[in-house]
């Protein structure tokens, strides 16, 4: 495949183009209720081409390695368009040239698990969830996916990357009276299938939380001093903050960018944040981007201030700043655009005990149930309680968390020595051929305490 | 008949083959610069199969994929009994949704179209900092059944979406217009007129008090009314008994104001259908009638669960899905909110204080189904009946079954909204709710 990938890019009139194939092979399993909803084996391939010429640029998508020359030609050709209507020239970042091969190897290879174990072990979380007399009904999901990656440019980069994940989700449905609520497991998030493994407290969990769900009332609207758990402080950090780290989101607002200049005090003194794909078995983790750009380690922030960002070559040449490697497509339809990793809030020195007897009148917000990221944010609570007196009291429900990037970051008063990373994470964001969704992610943080966080419960 | 059904009719029960290809032309100007062009070509099949009475599935990038139906006839070994069989019947086809025009458009007219856009809005306001998006489409889906259904359609789809910037940039949202439709017809100076006056509006922040105040939510945010609802009405949850609206048919449930109709092959919406994706035909009808619920919608196997036909609403890109790797699951695949006699202008005249609601973030993430949303919101300030100022750092909360029973009115002017993420598309006019919990932070 790779010399398909370097014969079409030989002799193209540009300045730079690359071009990438993906073949991708994934099973998934579906359960609702006790109904086998769908078994299902995929084969998505299809390559992407872009190419750059006097500052102009054209992207195209095509589904057969046959294709690649002839897509080659015409998207060089569009290009050439392109730059008749390019005043402000793009450029790209100079990066090494790379030819080497990251194939994976695990020790325990959902690849070489059967589809009927797949299925056993489903069954088994399901049939554990459906043991619960107030769950009414479940969704159990399983993927597994491997891709294997082919890039190749003009500069001489050829690189051939792979990526294996295995997830199982399950929700649990409950309804008392006229309420109805979930409880969500999440387990798995890297290559090895033994994760997936003896994860029955994981079902216990959800289940007591759905109950408990079930008898609350929803959360008072307000604002409050508020405790979020290692995974709600991941959830946090990656739409509070981690959105905005994305040099593409910053590059046309002038005035937000130079709100995040690199030296900035954004956060609290004490939060340091980093994006690290090169951490083992998580779901965030690859070593190259699809850029043919190294992954690594970048520190964010450091005792509160701006000290990083995240990089496209692009990006990388308008900013002027270093490459870090976070140029990722989702799969074979798609472009490369900025994205996070694995991004972490690094642990710091405080339990939990004593933010919660630090409380009042406040929350303790468990993450889990979804987000969305800007200037201002939002993300869900899976389970939430009220903290009043320095102490835990009724769970609420429908705790939703906003806040402002200029302010919220600076209201972390405490910092877990709890730290965790989470598992069977992905992510959304808009691209030149929509909406990417699903970007394999992963987040991590221990307990954090906000001094004052905006909670839009349901109730007066 | 499509070969991989042919060899699969001498090895399992039945088969369907779902073939999507769609071919899209994109190009984005920022700030008076092609940002770039984007040519895309996309093959996508999915292959159900019943062997010994249970489904598999499989999916690839085209019907000559040879592991296809291995594939599915493996996975059918796991699969679940199915007492029900695909499609047998070919649909008619609705009114002819290609413009010819648009299919033969190249690149070289779209950037010339985007690129007047973008000098007339200069014209308009010098200071503007415009970003102009336009794109293509043309699509072809072909279902077919072992059965003897066999049905393609084809739509042609242009999009313009611009978006002007609030002049001190202290925020990421802007004047927001979407223009799309079947038939190519670049946006109207009137048009633009209006989206260049939006833009003024955002003299900067302006922070409404915590408390309960009037919203008019604009056509682009009618998915707050319509996601919980579609799952709702969705004969999956009414038969897993988790919806809310079980045994609500013929029931009052929001304003008597508010009318919602199915209409698959509205030309105003993004690719009209004639049939769903199991290949049934779709039905234009009533979804909630001056605030009555009229009707659920049924797949194949939520019909066969609740012992009814299938109403024609298979989706397999439901929320968030950005392939057609999903089952297909009951949705609506063309929601039409009926509109008022008012223009919005006037419904903001009249409203008092209050908010103009004119895009909602997280509203994924709340308990969907109950109808219950908790959701950040971008937008304006209206104080005594005028707009003043943007919103930041405000949300509003409720259940869509409390705050729509309350609907003041609804504008004349409707709109058509992105599918997005939400693969939802609509036809909506602004909307006046009563009274919204908000809270600002």
């Amino acid at each position: 495949m790779m010399d398909t990938l370097r014969r079409a890019l030989q002799a193209l009139d540009v300045d730079y183009a690359d071009i990438r194939f993906d073949e991708e092979r994934k099973t998934k399993l579906a359960l609702s209720g006790r109904d086998i909803a769908q078994v299902a084996a995929y084969n998505p391939r299809g390559g992407y081409v872009r190419a750059y010429v006097r500052g102009g640029k054209a992207i195209a998508s095509f589904s057969r390695i046959e294709e690649a020359a002839i897509v080659a030609q015409q998207t060089a050709a569009a290009a050439r368009l392109a730059a008749r209507h390019t005043a402000q020239a793009i450029s790209l970042a100079p990066a090494p040239v790379l030819e080497e091969s990251f194939l994976v190897t695990t020790e325990h290879d959902p690849r070489r698990v059967s589809l009927a174990q797949k299925n056993e072990l489903l069954q088994h979380y399901n049939e554990a969830a459906l043991g619960h007399a107030h769950v009414l009904t479940t969704q159990f999901f399983y993927d597994d996916s491997f891709a294997h990656r082919a890039f190749a440019n003009t500069e001489g980069t050829a690189v051939e990357y792979e990526y294996l994940i295995a997830t199982i989700l399950g929700v649990l449905v409950g309804r008392r009276g006229d309420t109805a609520q979930r409880g969500l497991f999440a387990a798995g998030g890297s290559g090895d299938f033994g994760r997936l493994i003896s994860r029955d407290e994981g079902i216990k969990r959800a289940a007591a939380e759905l109950d408990e769900l079930l008898g609350a009332r929803p959360a008072q609207a307000g604002r409050f001093p508020v405790v979020l758990d290692p995974f709600g402080a991941a959830i946090f950090i990656h739409e509070a903050f981690g959105h905005r780290s994305e040099a593409d989101l910053l590059q046309h607002n002038p005035a937000i960018r130079e709100r995040m200049a690199l030296g900035t005090r954004i956060g609290s003194p004490i939060l340091n944040v980093s994006d690290d794909p090169t951490l083992p078995d998580c779901a965030g983790s690859y070593p190259v981007d699809d850029e043919g750009v190294r992954g690594r380690r970048t520190r964010l922030i450091v005792d509160g201030h701006i000290v990083g960002r995240l990089h496209s070559r692009e990006t990388a040449a308008v900013f002027g700043e270093p490459l870090t490697g976070n140029c990722r497509a989702v799969d074979a339809g798609y472009g490369p655009i900025v994205r996070m990793s694995n991004t972490m809030i690094e642990p710091g020195v405080s339990s939990v005990g004593e933010m919660i007897a630090s409380i009042d009148d406040g929350f303790y917000v468990a993450g889990g149930g979804g987000g969305q990221g800007g200037i201002d944010f939002t993300f869900a609570s899976r389970w939430a309680r009220r903290i009043r007196n320095g102490r835990l009291a009724e769970v609420v429900s429908d705790a939703n968390l906003s806040g402002n990037l200029f302010t919220t970051l600076k209201a972390i008063s405490m910092i877990g020595d709890d730290f965790q990373m989470i598992e069977g994470c992905d992510c959304g964001k808009g691209s030149p051929d929509g909406h990417q969704q699903f970007a394999r992610i992963s987040a991590g943080a221990p307990h954090i305490k906000l001094d004052v966080a905006t909670i839009g419960g349901i109730e007066c | 008949m499509l070969d991989i059904l042919r060899r699969a009719t001498r090895s399992v029960d039945q088969a369907e083959v779902y073939w999507l290809r769609e071919t899209t032309m994109t190009c984005s100007f920022q700030s008076g610069n092609l940002e770039y062009v984007r040519h895309g070509r996309r093959s996508s099949t999915a292959l159900r199969v019943i062997a010994n009475g249970r489904m598999g599935a499989a999916f690839g990038e085209s019907p000559e994929q040879r592991e296809l139906l291995a594939d599915a006839t493996s996975a059918a070994k796991l699969g679940s009994h199915v007492p029900y069989g695909f499609a047998s019947e070919t649909p008619s086809l609705a009114a002819d949704a290609v413009d010819p025009h648009t299919a033969v458009l190249s690149i070289d007219n779209l950037v010339g179209a985007a690129h007047e856009i973008n000098q007339h809005i200069r014209r308009l306001a010098p200071d503007a900092d415009p970003q102009v998006m336009c794109a293509v489409t043309t699509r072809a889906l072909r279902i077919a059944t072992s059965e003897g259904m066999d049905a393609e359609e084809s739509s042609t789809q242009h999009v313009f979406r611009i978006i002007l910037p609030f002049a001190d940039r202290g925020t990421d949202i802007g004047a927001y217009g979407l223009a799309l439709g079947t038939n190519w017809s670049p946006p109207s100076r009137a048009w633009l007129a209006e989206l260049v006056e939006q833009r003024t509006w955002g003299t900067g922040p302006s922070l409404p008090v915590t408390g309960k105040l009037p919203a008019l939510l604009s056509p682009q945010v009618s998915n707050l009314l319509l996601i919980p609802l579609i799952a709702g009405i969705s004969g999956q949850t009414v038969a897993q008994a988790t919806s809310p609206l079980r045994d609500k048919i013929g029931k009052p449930l929001l304003s008597s104001n508010l009318t919602v109709r199915e209409d698959p092959i509205c030309p105003a919406l993004a690719h009209p259908r004639s049939f769903d994706d199991e290949g049934i035909a779709c039905q234009p009808r009533n979804l909630i009638d001056r605030g009555m619920l009229t009707s659920y919608v049924t797949d194949l196997r939520s019909a066969f669960q609740l012992g009814q036909s299938s109403t024609g609403n298979a989706v397999r890109r439901t929320l968030f899905s950005q392939n057609i790797d999903d089952v297909p699951m009951p949705s609506v695949l063309g929601a039409v909110i009926e509109p008022g006699d008012m223009s919005y202008r006037e419904l903001i005249a009249g409203m008092g204080d209050g908010l103009l609601v004119t895009f909602v973030r997280g509203l994924h993430s709340g308990n969907l189904v109950h109808g219950d949303f908790s959701v950040l919101v971008d937008g304006f300030r209206v104080r005594n009946g005028r707009i003043k100022g943007y919103l930041a750092k405000t949300m509003i909360s409720g259940n869509i079954y409390d705050v729509f029973r309350h609907v003041r009115a609804l504008s004349q002017e409707t709109e058509a909204t992105a599918q997005g993420a939400l693969n939802v598309s609509a036809l909506a006019p602004y909307i006046l709710l009563d009274s919204v919990r908000v809270t600002v932070g």
